[in-house]
Formats: C-alpha cells, structure tokens, sequence
C-alpha cells in the first residue's frame, strides 16, 4: 500500500511537471521558427518551418503527442539546431552533478571537521557566518578572478579529459558549497553541542568511553538526522546555485543550456531541462526518505 | 607514586612509538602529494609547439553550415569548410571550389568545378581512402540545403535562385534552377538576370559540403562530433567549451597548407577572465571587446605601451553595421524623422562607446564595399535637425527605443537619447533580450529599434534590393519603406552589366532612400584583434573570414 500511495503520489507531480512545463513555454508570445530562421527570413519559409516542427497544430494535440513520445524517452529534437534533447540534456546533467558532487565532498569535509572540537567548533562559528552571509555571484566573481590570475587550471574544456579538469571543479564546487557548507555546519554544531551536554553523553563520560567513541558514535548519530533533513532541503538550492556558478565559470553544464535555451526559445530543450530537473528533485526525495529510516529506526516508512 | 611514575613512562615510550608510527606514514604520503602537484602543474604548463589558441566568448553552435548564425561559429567553421568562391582581404573575388565561371546573359550562370579537391578524411565515406573528390553532385545538395524551410541563410538565394523561395516555402520538392551538367559542371538559373551574382555567394557561409551527411546514421552527429569540408583545417575533436582543428594535410592548394599545425578554440564567456588568459599567455589571440577598450587603449585609442610591447592589433573593416531603425508606419512625419537623422552625432558616439574604433555612416552600404563611396558629405547638422523639427508636428511626446544586450546597443542608444534631448526629442529607451527585439521589429509594432547587421554580401546592389524593396516589407524591410520609384530603380540594377555604373546607380538609390530616413544608420564597427607578437601574417577580409593558414609562428 506504501509502494502504490508513493508511486501515485510521484507520478501525479511528474505529470504536473510535464503540463505546466509545456503550457508555460507555449504560452510565452514569441515564434521559434522565426528565431531559428533569423529576421532575414520570408514569411513563407517560417510558415513552412513552423508546419515542419509541429507548431501549427492545436496545442492539445502537440501535447499529446509529446506525451507519447517522451513515455519512450524520445524528448525530440531542439528546435535550434535538431540536437537530440534527452542525450543533450543527460549530457549536461553529468557536468552538473559532477559540479554538486564535488561541492557535497566539500561540505563533508567542512561540516565533519568543524565538530571536531571545541576550538574548530569555534572557528567554524565564524566562517559560517562568513559564508552565509556572501552571495554565490560575489563570491564566484571573487574566486574566478583569482583563479585566472593565480591557477594553472583556469579553464575546463567541456569535458573530463585530464587532471586538469577536475581540479578546476574544485573552484566552481567551492563556490557552490559556501552557504549550504555554513547553514549545514552551523546545524551540526548546534545539535552537537546540545547532545554533548545531555545525561548519556554525561555517563559515556563516567563509565570511560573513549572521547573519540562518544563524539562520533553516540553524539553525531544523533545529530545527523536534522542534518539530513537540512540536507535534503538544500539539495534545490545546489542545483538553482549551480547555474549561477555555471554562468561565472564558464561551465557547460545544465545552467547554460537553460540560460540559452530560454533566450533562443528552443522549446524542446526547456521542456526536456525541466523533466528532467523534476525527475532528480523526485528521486533525491525518495532517497532521503529512505535514508532517514536507516539512520534512525525510529521513522518507520508510515 | 611509583605506579603513577611507571605509568608515564610507558605513556611518553607510547607517544615516542606513535610519533615514529605517524611519520613513517606521512613522510611518503607527503612525497607523493608533492609528485601529484608537480605532475598536475606541469601538465597544467605544457604547450605545443605549433599550435594557436584562440579565445571566443560564446559557445560555438552545431557546425552545420544550414543553421549556423552566430559570428563566432563562423570564425571555426570557415576554416573548415569552403564555398565555390571566396574575397582575399583587398576584397577580390578567388576562386575556390569553382575553378572558372561563365555567363552568357547574367541569368544562367555555368561554375566549373576543381577536379581534385578533395573532403577530409572521416568515417561517412565508404571509400578505401575514406574520402573522395568534391562533385557538383555535392555542390547541388548542398545548394538544395540552404534552400531548406530550416536553413539560416536561406534569404540569400532565395530571391535570387529560380525555385528557392518555393522549396523553402515547402512547395517544391526540388528547386528548379539548380542543374548538375556533368560531374564537374553546375549550373544555377536565376529568376532574373543579375550581373551581381557572384557577390550572394562569396561568404564562406554558402559552403560545399557531401551528400553524405544526410545519412541517417549520421545526421545526429553531423556538426557535433563530424563536420567535413575541404577547408585547409579538419576537425580534431568538439566539446562544447573547446574546438580542435588540426592541419589538413591533403589541401588542394598546397600553396595555402597551414602553417600552424593546430588551432584551439577555447571558450571563455567572461571578458575580463579571456583577457587575463592572454596575458598569461595561454591563449594567443581574442577579439576585443568593448568592455575591455578602456584598459587596453588610452584616451586617444592607442594601445598602451605595457600591452604594445607584448602584443600586435588589428583592426578589421568588415561588412557589419549598427542602425536605429525607424518604423515609417509609426512614424509617418517625415520631418521628425529627418530632425533625428540630423540631429544624431554618431562622431560623438563613436568616440565615447567605441574610442573611435567604428567608421560612421550615412546609408545601408559600408563604405569600400566593392568600391562603393558614399555620396553625403554632412551629416551632422544640428540647426538643420532643429529646422526639420519645427516644421514637424512632433508634440514632445516620447518615443520608444528597443535596445538589447549586444554589441554596446544601450550605450550608443543613451547618447543618442542624450542627443535627442539637447534638439527636442523625448526618447524612452526599452530594453529587451535580442531575440524579443527581433520579434518586435518584425510584427512592426515598434517605433525605434537599435539593431546591427552581419551582411552576408560583398556588394551594395543585393544588399539594397534585400533592405528596401517594397515586396520585403516587413522583413527585412523592417522599416516598411515602399517607394515606386526606387523599385523601378533597384530593378534596373540588373541590367547594368558596367561595375563602375552599377555602383553610381547604387549610391543615387541610397540617396534617395535616405532622403525618407528608413533608419539612421549609425557606424560600421572595426573590430580590434589582439594577439601575441609570437605571430605574424594574420589574414581576415571583410566576411570576417579569418585566414589562419596563412599565419605563422615567429621562432
């Protein structure tokens, strides 16, 4: 019953998704066939080209079709240049996820070492203030230019093909992560501290319980589970923020193609872009909510 | 005590044994974190030999010659792929992929096809060599191709080549003024005699490509990881930050075989970030942009010295133009309108946004077109705006001005509302993306529009033709201009068989033209490249066709 609820459930969002992405696109007063044909184009030959990509038809027919098609997973083509969508779409997908890989590595690292002890703890609080307090498009500005001048690696060339690539993914992730990186942290550490105070840490302590054991075994476990949910809900913000950073580093990614996408009005890769950004936010939902049940028994799947 | 002593002894030989424990595994774990950054750094700092970087700021788009538009992509397709014919940069038309032509009424117009010219070397040809000659097989597909409904450039042969207009309206299927005569004889009939043919079809955009890339399996491919041509480079490998083209050793004129073994097209969308790259030295060479005009020159447009010791500039006169144009069915009084014509300092303009980077005009045609001169003399004349505006029945209203984010098109438009201001004229200015105020511009519901051209052709006649002729309202006779007279006018254009007094023609019709300002136009930009002085010998003509196999690498 759980399995059929969810799956209703997820399948009713995604279909909202589809309806409200295809509306809102068709419903914006501009013709793709005459900014694929520029403004030297005849009349006649955009006519002709808006019958050739469907255009010409009811828009409850155009929906229909394009719902069958992408049950198939056949997104169509872009409207631009006929690119193929899906493999287009899944390729920046890659480069993006990669991006918010790397910056999840990060915060990782920052968040399990700011619980370290109380003077990281300390020196943690401050940063964090730091780093919720700068936005992504002035830290990322500020980062870009220092990298140009200062790294070897000020470039990447579109596609994993040397060390050099990845380690210029440090900068933009780096960018990415500083305010989820202070919100999360500064989570972690209150939780930390709130659990270190209380009555089983108090006897771990007098029974003799290494002080490692109780920091990351007794105390941490505990603190986790509002991280996750923190986590969970920061996980939008990594990809709304991964576009901005893509823009500053020049990163060929999903934010890209949606920015260009958006300007040349190519249909077919916004709608792709935005199923597909759908899908993830649903799968990284049920991912956490299976997560949630393993790390605390207590949250049953009800 | 005793015990409390012997316990501190074993801590310390505990601490002492951990020590030695950790440093054993730190000592190489170091070693081999110092191994990694130099081999990182190092291979960060490997250059080759023969190579030129260069640093575009926009993505290049699928190399697909039929839907190419953006400038940049031009700069890499053009290397690869070639038309029948090209300019040399003193504006002369060479031969390319036509060796000779011929024609007995400027209608039918024969192109003998190079023997011996053949396609890179790539996977679509089944031949044992995995290439073969170019056919006028190819030159008709690929003809037929830009006459597609989805084809870019389509507006350059339509009009011109019988059938084009009807095949990409959809309502042909083949078009009929394109003949292969035998393998290497192509012929096109035209709708009307045009001694100015030659001129649609000199850009590398109307390029030669084979027939096999209407395959099936590699249509999805075809300008992504594929792109054949017969251009003096061949494409290495495409992703969408960086484009590598490699020498193509088998070129047909081996007088024209690169000497640079390898370009490297890098995209860096950041102006200041490409330009930080070429100081660094690890591009070699980017246009500049306007942003960056102020710290590279002084106040009189000189590059400084810190820039002049280390880099070479070129400044190019292509065939572009930067225009307001003027909605005649918005605004009908011609007094108005020739008040702003007047009244516009594009000197003023010119020296402000673009440090005088940009030489100004009166009319469509940029100046050494083909040999074109201009016939205004002044154009800024500020009593005789003033003058024009009295006798207009302009009653202060404001008047909307789309700009865009190209090109400086807010700036200029903010001296020319300055301008405006100081005879009289309120104007508002709108801002919009430029694809919106293309779709304003086109629907004719605007009354102002800043906009700027890449003109595909070398010569004014079709360029007239293609802007003012009353049967191209409303594109891309945006400006609704319709005049029976210069109808009659452009249309004997193509009689005159003489050059010197078909351009005289054309310089009379433009001024007529103007007379009703359709548009003011305002300035053909120069664009400035910037290189390292490790080059030399840089090549690019008024298509902006830059001719990199002729630079070299200073040793």
């Amino acid at each position: 019953m759980y399995l059929v609820k969810k799956t209703a459930y997820y399948s009713s969002l995604m279909l909202g998704i589809i309806l409200f992405s295809f509306i809102l696109f068709h419903m914006v007063p501009s013709d793709p066939a005459r900014i694929i044909l520029g403004p030297n184009a005849e009349e006649s030959q955009v006519l002709s080209l808006q019958r050739e990509l469907g255009l010409d038809k009811p828009l409850y027919l155009q929906f229909f079709n394009y719902l069958k098609k992408i049950t198939l997973l056949d997104f169509g083509k872009s409207f631009v240049d006929g690119r193929p969508v899906f493999k287009e779409v899944m390729g920046k997908f890659f480069i993006t996820l990669t991006l918010v890989f790397f910056s999840l590595l990060i915060i990782l690292v920052y968040t399990l070492f700011g619980i370290h002890s109380v003077y990281l703890r300390k020196i943690a609080h401050y940063l964090n203030f730091l780093f919720i307090s700068t936005p992504t498009f002035f830290s990322g500005l500020l980062l870009a230019i220092l990298m140009v001048k200062y790294s070897p690696f000020s470039f990447f060339s579109g596609s994993f093909e040397s060390i050099g690539d990845y380690v210029f993914f440090l900068f933009p992730a780096f960018v990415l992560a500083l305010y989820p990186m202070g919100i999360l942290s500064r989570i972690l550490i209150e939780e930390m501290e709130r659990i270190l105070k209380s009555q089983f840490i108090v006897a771990a302590n007098a029974f003799g319980v290494p002080k490692r054991a109780i920091l990351y075994r007794y105390a941490l476990r505990n603190a986790v589970i509002p991280y996750i949910a923190a986590f969970s809900n920061q996980l939008p913000a990594f990809f709304t923020g991964a576009f901005i950073v893509e823009v500053i580093f020049s990163v060929p990614g999903i934010g890209l193609l949606l920015i260009r996408s958006i300007l040349e009005r190519d249909f077919p890769m916004l709608e792709g872009i935005i199923i597909m950004n759908g899908l993830i936010f649903i799968l990284t939902n049920l991912l956490f909510e299976t997560v949630y049940s393993l790390v605390d028994r207590r949250i049953k799947k009800s | 005590m005793a015990y409390a002593n012997l316990g501190s002894a074993n801590r310390g030989k505990k601490l002492r044994r951990k020590r030695l424990v950790n440093r054993a595994y730190y000592t190489p774990l170091i070693i081999l974190l110092v191994i990694i950054l130099v081999v990182i750094f190092s291979c960060g700092r490997k250059k080759e030999s023969s190579r030129l970087v260069i640093g575009l700021n926009t993505q290049i788009e699928r190399l697909n010659p039929i839907t190419i538009k953006n400038p940049q992509t031009f700069q890499v397709a053009w290397q690869i792929y070639e038309g029948l014919l090209d300019l040399d940069e003193s504006g002369q038309i060479v031969p390319r992929i036509a060796e000779r032509w011929e024609t007995e009424d400027n209608k039918v117009w024969v192109f003998h096809i190079r023997k011996g010219v053949t396609f890179h070397r790539s996977e679509i040809f089944d031949t044992p060599s995995k290439t073969r000659n170019v056919t006028s097989h190819d030159v008709l597909h690929s003809f037929t191709s830009f006459c597609s409904p989805g084809a870019y450039p389509s507006f350059v042969l339509a009009d011109s080549i019988k059938g084009c207009a009807e095949y990409s309206a959809g309502k042909a299927k083949r078009v009929k003024g394109l003949r292969v005569v035998d393998d290497y004889t192509f012929e096109i009939e035209l709708n009307k005699p045009e001694p100015f043919f030659l001129y649609r079809i000199t850009s590398p955009w109307i390029a030669i490509f084979p027939k096999e890339a209407n395959i099936e399996k590699y249509k999805d491919r075809w300008g992504l990881d594929i792109a054949v041509g017969t251009g003096p480079y061949r494409l290495l490998s495409k992703t969408d930050n960086q484009i590598v083209l490699v020498r193509n050793e088998d070129y047909w004129d081996k007088s024209r075989i690169p000497k640079i073994e390898k370009l490297v097209f890098r995209v860096i969308k950041n102006d200041q970030m490409r330009f930080s790259e070429l100081l660094k030295n690890k591009i070699d060479l980017m246009i500049l942009p306007n942003s960056l005009f102020f710290s590279v020159f002084d106040t009189d447009g000189n590059p400084k010295q810190k820039y002049k010791r280390r880099f070479k500039f070129k400044e190019i006169k292509t065939f572009n133009h930067h225009f307001i144009g003027v909605n005649i069915k918005k605004i009908r009084d011609i007094h108005l309108r020739r008040a702003m014509f007047y009244g516009t300092n594009r000197k003023e303009m010119v020296k402000k946004v673009l440090l005088g980077y940009a030489d100004i005009l009166s009319g469509a045609i940029p100046p050494g077109m083909n040999g074109y001169i201009p016939t205004f003399k002044r154009i800024y004349d500020p009593d005789k705006a003033k003058k024009e505006l009295k006798q207009s029945k302009y009653d202060g209203r404001e008047i909307e001005l789309l700009v865009h984010d190209l090109a400086s098109s807010e700036q200029i438009c903010q001296v020319f509302q300055k301008q405006m201001k100081n005879i009289g004229i309120n104007i508002k200015l709108t801002k919009l993306d430029f694809n919106s105020v293309i779709g304003r511009m086109v629907k004719g519901d605007v009354e102002l529009f800043s906009m700027f051209a890449e003109i595909v052709f070398s010569s004014p006649e079709p360029l007239l033709l293609n802007l003012f002729s009353t049967k191209k309202i409303p594109v891309p006779n945006f400006w609704h201009y319709s005049n029976p007279n210069t109808d009659k006018r452009l249309e004997e254009l193509r009689n005159l068989t003489d050059r010197n007094a078909s351009l005289k023609a054309c310089a009379e019709i433009e001024r007529e033209i103007m007379e009703y300002v359709p548009a003011i136009f305002l300035y053909r930009q120069n664009q400035v490249v910037m290189f390292s002085n490790a080059f030399s010998n840089l090549k690019i003509n008024s298509h902006n066709h830059y001719m990199f196999e002729k630079m070299e690498k200073l040793h």
